[in-house]
């Protein structure tokens, strides 16, 4: 085979069904969370099949700075289509008195039915990064410090 | 240019995904979904997670693997319960990962905590093609101690070599 029919073949073969990637990134901006609800990050994908779907990752970098008390604050990542929750994971901070503690948080979803049963192409669809405060005792500052927020829309494979 | 040529050419000198499959295995995407939560299983044993299969059509191809798995360790005293994660190609293990989970100083205690992992496969297959490969995501703890009420996701993405 001649190198030209090597390229077409390898042409024809490539079928990459990674169609759109959006992220939002902060590393500045510190969020104290108490008692509400936090948005971090917000992205808006153009969606422009209903069979595609859309694969979410984050990470989140927070902190617990603890006065004179020990013990645990229990917070709960979400990731919203809309106004709907669709995905959630928890994750504990456990602190000693006087010291600061870092944590991760790592997020990872797919969404395949990101156009909720709408027929209707292109359409557009917004996912929020939420982090809810379920337990922050008193004495301590939890904030978050910086996150990573990625929406990459996928094709169905061809096989 | 006619209009055929031009569009072999583009064949040749445009850059194509080589992202050719993705699947997925999420039996649960919120916590506390799963109820009653999957007890992790104490050394030696092993408690399976969830399994995706891929069927992969080129020796060549990797496949990229990430897991996500929110867990749940109950404290009566202080200490610390360690976690194993593996990743499974059929019955070969081809990952493994650990994370201690603390005690805090206020007992009786429920700590959450998030393990995510991440592989490449590159030596998925041999043999004849197609072969479909099914990958495991399989946990194990030191103490009775740890559960999983969710969220449970595994991702495999298969990636063709880079042009």
């Amino acid at each position: 085979m001649s190198e030209k029919e090597n390229a077409i073949s390898t042409g024809i073969r490539d079928r990459g069904i990674l169609t759109e990637f959006k992220f939002s990134e902060s590393f500045v901006t510190p969020r104290f969370l108490t008692t509400t609800p936090v948005v971090l990050s917000t992205i808006t994908l153009r969606l422009d099949d209903t069979e595609n779907q859309v694969w979410l990752n984050a990470i989140i970098n927070w902190a617990i700075s603890a006065g004179p008390v020990s013990g645990t604050a229990d917070l709960l990542f979400e990731i919203l289509r809309g106004n709907a929750v669709i995905y959630s994971i928890a994750q504990s901070g456990v602190f000693l008195s006087g010291s600061t503690t870092l944590f991760n948080a790592q997020l990872q979803h797919v969404d395949d039915n990101p156009l909720g049963g709408v027929n209707i192409t292109p359409a557009f669809v917004q996912y929020q990064l939420r982090v809810t405060p379920v337990a922050v005792p008193g004495g301590i500052t939890a904030s978050t410090l910086s996150q990573v927020f990625t929406a990459a829309e996928l094709k169905p494979a061809i096989c | 240019m006619p209009e055929d040529i031009h569009g072999q050419l583009n064949l040749f000198l445009r850059e194509r995904g080589i992202l050719t499959d993705f699947q997925v295995s999420e039996p649960a995407s919120t916590s506390g979904s799963i109820n009653p939560p999957i007890e992790i299983a104490v050394a030696p044993g092993f408690t399976p997670i969830t399994s995706v299969s891929v069927t992969i059509n080129n020796q060549t191809n990797r496949i990229w693997l990430n897991g996500t798995v929110g867990l749940t360790a109950t404290f009566d005293a202080a200490g610390v319960v360690t976690v194993t994660l593996q990743l499974l190609r059929g019955t070969t293990i081809i990952y493994q990962t650990s994370k201690t989970i603390s005690s805090p100083s206020v007992l009786p205690a429920t700590v959450s905590e998030i393990v995510h992992l991440e592989h490449i496969d590159v030596t998925a297959v041999s043999g004849e093609l197609p072969v479909t490969a099914t990958y495991t995501l399989r946990a194990q703890a030191d103490t009775a101690t740890v559960t999983s009420g969710g969220p449970v996701t595994l991702t495999a993405a298969q990636l063709e070599r880079n042009p």
